[in-house]
């Protein structure tokens, strides 16, 4: 039995946790509160030292103490000598900003870092998403295909796609008319445009809905299965 | 200034400036139907130590003037100059030559003065007047034991704002006798000072008819002129207070002091009304009612309440969800069957995975924390076993820092699969390498795809040297993002889905790119499958994905082996939704036939 016990561990102290979790059914107690804390402890806990171990000691600290240890000949790996000191100045200039007194120094890393991160955003996001998400929108609306065959239901798709791509940025277009003593109204050729956007934001969120429905199951099931793996080794069934 | 001793002050005759009669103008002369009784003059340092004087100030007379004290305060009344003797206040007149305007007002004349002392320092000592009152600082009259003067002595002006019926209570401060009633209380309205004396006030009907023509007023002026004024709609105030107490009390019409000095508010007349349409009291009733909505919403909570309440809807939920997945996945096995058919997107993923050559490697990325395992598991080891099945080397990374751990323990279940299924053993280094956490997300990305050898120099665990041909075989191939044979993502969320496709795709145009991503997350990394030419080539679309593609490639994995759980929760979930809908629908309308 211990040994079953000790195999088991693990998934013991799974279980444990889950039904801790669970506790939250009866509103929030200590038990709930327990649980959330080791998960968000063991999770910080955890990013900081893989992001040590497989970041910060190997490509700063690892190469700087390398170049120490060569002496002279650390001249000749300036490619990865010259990265990790940027690194490490710009992490002390992080580390400025604890005290108010120097946190204006720190501004130098944290602008550093958005105008870069902008910069490769916005880069991606045109490059990547926008021209292609675009031009995917340019579609024929003759019902043949490559051979000349007819397909109704390829007119249909490229109708559905031109007409909810249209619709739904029109909706986005919030101009609107302001008229003494009443609520300020859509252009009336907008309106119309809006409505049928909106019923295809609302389609859209609807799936989304039941996506997040069906991976909620399949969380649920997931532990429900595992906790009743965990009972069975204790409670055998015929 | 000598008397200052002790020396009742006596009152003084009002100052007769100009006392000679035939300087009496004609208007002036008019007054003197009024009788204007003796108004005792400011007695300037003249209180009598019966006034309250305290005794340092009464043994200032007792001594000496000092040197040096002006001529005004040491010279004797004898000397006094010339022109203080013209002011006529010091030396009084005989009784005989009192002007006429004096004896018809009637008041006594003053007995003649001895030469010793000047007259009107002799009118000071008279004792027959009566005690002289400072218009000011009535606190000087709070004699103990001093009566208030009789009804009789107030004047009638002053008696007729009083009611005949009111009761006066004892007030702690004695009255004093009132001033002299205004010469002025008579005279002519203000507007008559504007006027020649003795000219008639005509008005401009007056003037107009006295032949005096009216003048244009230039257009300037008459368009600045009021036409049709609007008269006020201001009720008049009515003051219907009335004093209580004091000198004042039972009188109306008198000035309260509490409002300047303790009570400042505001009138309650209403100036001006606020014009507002109907659309404006529709804004401000709807404004009031979300502030008091909200103002309900931010009701504290009671320290004292219990915090473990009795959601019982919550429990009934929970519990029918819970068996609703228990009891098919244990009672009723085969319930819900395996699917038999095969989304085109899943299908396009198998049909990528099996066209591609085991020559390059597979890059997977595992981009989802251990919440999300439990179903993102599933798809990413159907992909993965399938790929080692046809003895594709597999390379893991993540843009997660939880992900090289789910990493490698999806690598270690699979092996052991692999292992024990197929009898294949899958050597890490050579067949499978974790390289483990790209940090910086979109950026540290950008920098994985340009220059892969850059970023990584041991793997996750770091025993292992990435780029060395003897410890790490497979990735010797590897250049270029462009060297992998395929893609793997497998993400929880679209932001990383977007990311890999926009910070990849320009590194790796020839390099098919899949996508296992959790059912919350297809309906925006659908876009890039649909796109012409697709951005992601197959997608595996959470829990039933998963499944679909274990069927297709004929694997039992963990989605099927969940089959039926699955199957169960999505029933109850279904059957839960259109129970409540239809619970709140019938709710709704037996409000409303109760309305």
């Amino acid at each position: 039995m211990p040994a079953i016990i000790l195999q088991s561990l693990p998934d013991i102290l799974a279980l444990v946790l889950t039904l801790m979790v669970f506790s939250y059914l009866v509103g929030d107690n200590p038990l709930y509160r327990l649980a959330v804390h080791l998960f968000v402890g063991a999770t910080a806990g955890y990013a900081v030292l893989v992001a040590y171990y497989t970041v910060i000691a190997p490509q700063m600290f690892t190469p700087i103490a390398d170049s120490v240890k060569q002496g002279s000949t650390a001249l000749l790996s300036l490619p990865t000598l010259l990265p990790a000191l940027f690194g490490l100045m710009l992490s002390v200039f992080l580390l400025l900003k604890i005290s108010p007194a120097t946190t204006r120094l720190g501004s130098v890393a944290t602008a550093f870092l958005v105008g870069v991160g902008s910069a490769v955003a916005v880069g991606g996001a045109v490059t990547g998403t926008l021209f292609p998400q675009t031009g995917a929108t340019f579609l024929s609306l003759l019902p043949f295909n490559q051979f000349g065959v007819f397909q109704a239901e390829r007119l249909i798709d490229s109708l559905i796609i031109i007409v909810g791509t249209l619709a739904t940025l029109g909706f986005f277009y919030y101009g609107a008319r302001a008229r003494p003593g009443r609520p300020p109204e859509r252009h009336p050729l907008a309106k119309p445009v809006a409505q049928v956007g909106q019923v295809f934001i609302g389609a859209a969120f609807g799936v989304m809905y039941a996506g997040a429905l069906v991976a909620s199951l399949a969380f649920f099931s997931d532990r429900l299965v595992a906790m009743w793996k965990v009972i069975e080794v204790f409670v055998p069934h015929g | 200034m000598s008397s200052l001793g002790g020396t009742p002050a006596p009152a003084e005759p009002a100052p007769s400036f100009g006392a000679e009669p035939a300087e009496v103008p004609d208007w002036m002369s008019s007054l003197g139907g009024t009788p204007a009784p003796a108004e005792p003059a400011p007695s300037f340092g003249a209180p009598a130590a019966d006034f309250g004087t305290p005794d340092r100030m009464s043994s200032l007379g007792d001594e000496p003037a000092p040197k040096g004290t002006t001529p005004f305060m040491a010279e004797p009344a004898a000397e006094t100059p010339d022109w203080l003797s013209s002011l006529g206040g010091a030396p009084t007149a005989p009784a005989d030559e009192t002007p006429a305007w004096l004896q018809s007002s009637g008041v006594a004349a003053p007995p003649p003065a001895t030469p010793e002392e000047p007259d009107w320092m002799r009118d000071l000592g008279a004792p027959a007047a009566p005690p002289a009152a400072p218009v000011f600082g009535g606190a000087f009259t709070e004699t103990p034991g001093e009566a208030a003067p009789a009804e009789g002595e107030m004047p009638d002006w002053l008696s007729s704002l009083r009611p005949a019926d009111i009761n006066i209570p004892s007030a702690p401060i004695a009255p004093m006798p009132s001033a002299t009633p205004s010469p002025f209380g008579e005279m002519e309205p203000a507007g008559a000072f504007m006027t020649e004396p003795g000219a008639p006030n005509l008005g401009a009907a007056g003037l107009v008819a006295a032949g005096l023509a009216a003048g244009e007023l230039p257009s300037w002026m008459q368009s600045m002129r009021p036409v049709q004024a609007q008269p006020s709609h201001v009720p008049p105030e009515v003051d219907n207070y009335q004093e209580k107490i004091g000198i004042l009390a039972g009188m109306r019409g008198v000035l309260q002091a509490e409002p300047t000095i303790a009570k400042p508010r505001k009138s309650d007349t209403q100036v001006q009304k606020l014009l507002a349409g109907e659309a404006e009291i529709a804004q401000v009733a709807l404004i009031a009612k979300i502030l008091q909505e909200e103002a309900g919403e931010a009701r504290p909570a009671s320290k004292r309440k219990l915090q473990i309440s009795l959601p019982v809807e919550r429990w009934i939920v929970f519990a029918v969800l819970a068996i609703g997945i228990i009891v098919p996945w244990f009672f009723a096995v085969g319930f819900f069957p395996l699917p038999t058919t095969i989304g085109r997107e899943a299908n396009a993923a198998f049909e990528t995975i099996e066209s591609l050559p085991n020559t390059k490697p597979a890059l997977i990325a595992f981009d989802y924390d251990p919440a999300q395992r439990g179903e993102l598991d599933s798809a990413a080891e159907a992909l993965i076993f399938h790929l080692m099945r046809r003895g594709v080397t597999v390379v893991g990374v993540s843009t997660r820092p939880a992900g090289p751990g789910i990493a490698e323990d999806v690598f270690a279940e699979l092996t052991l699969a692999l292992k024990n299924t197929y009898g294949v053993s899958y050597t890490y280094g050579t067949h499978y390498l974790n390289l483990g956490y790209i940090p910086g997300g979109p950026v540290g990305l950008l920098q994985f795809a340009a220059q892969p050898r850059s970023l990584f120099n041991r793997d996750f665990s770091g025993n292992l040297e990435v780029w060395n041909a003897a410890s790490a075989p497979g990735m010797q191939t590897i250049n270029a993002l462009g060297d992998f044979g395929v893609i793997v993502l497998v993400t929880a969320t679209p932001d990383a889905a977007r990311a890999w496709v926009e910070q990849t795709q320009a590194f790796a145009a020839n390099v098919p790119m899949l996508a296992a991503v959790s059912a919350g997350a297809d309906p925006l990394v659908r876009p890039y499958y649909e796109t012409s030419p697709q951005q992601i080539r197959g997608l595996v679309s959470g829990l039933i994905g998963a499944a679909q593609y274990e069927q297709r490639a004929g694997l039992s994995g963990p989605a099927s082996a969940r089959w039926d759980a699955l199957g169960g929760g999505l029933l109850t979930a279904s059957l839960l939704l259109i129970a409540g809908n239809l619970f709140s629908g019938l709710m709704g309308f037996r409000r409303s036939r109760k309305r």
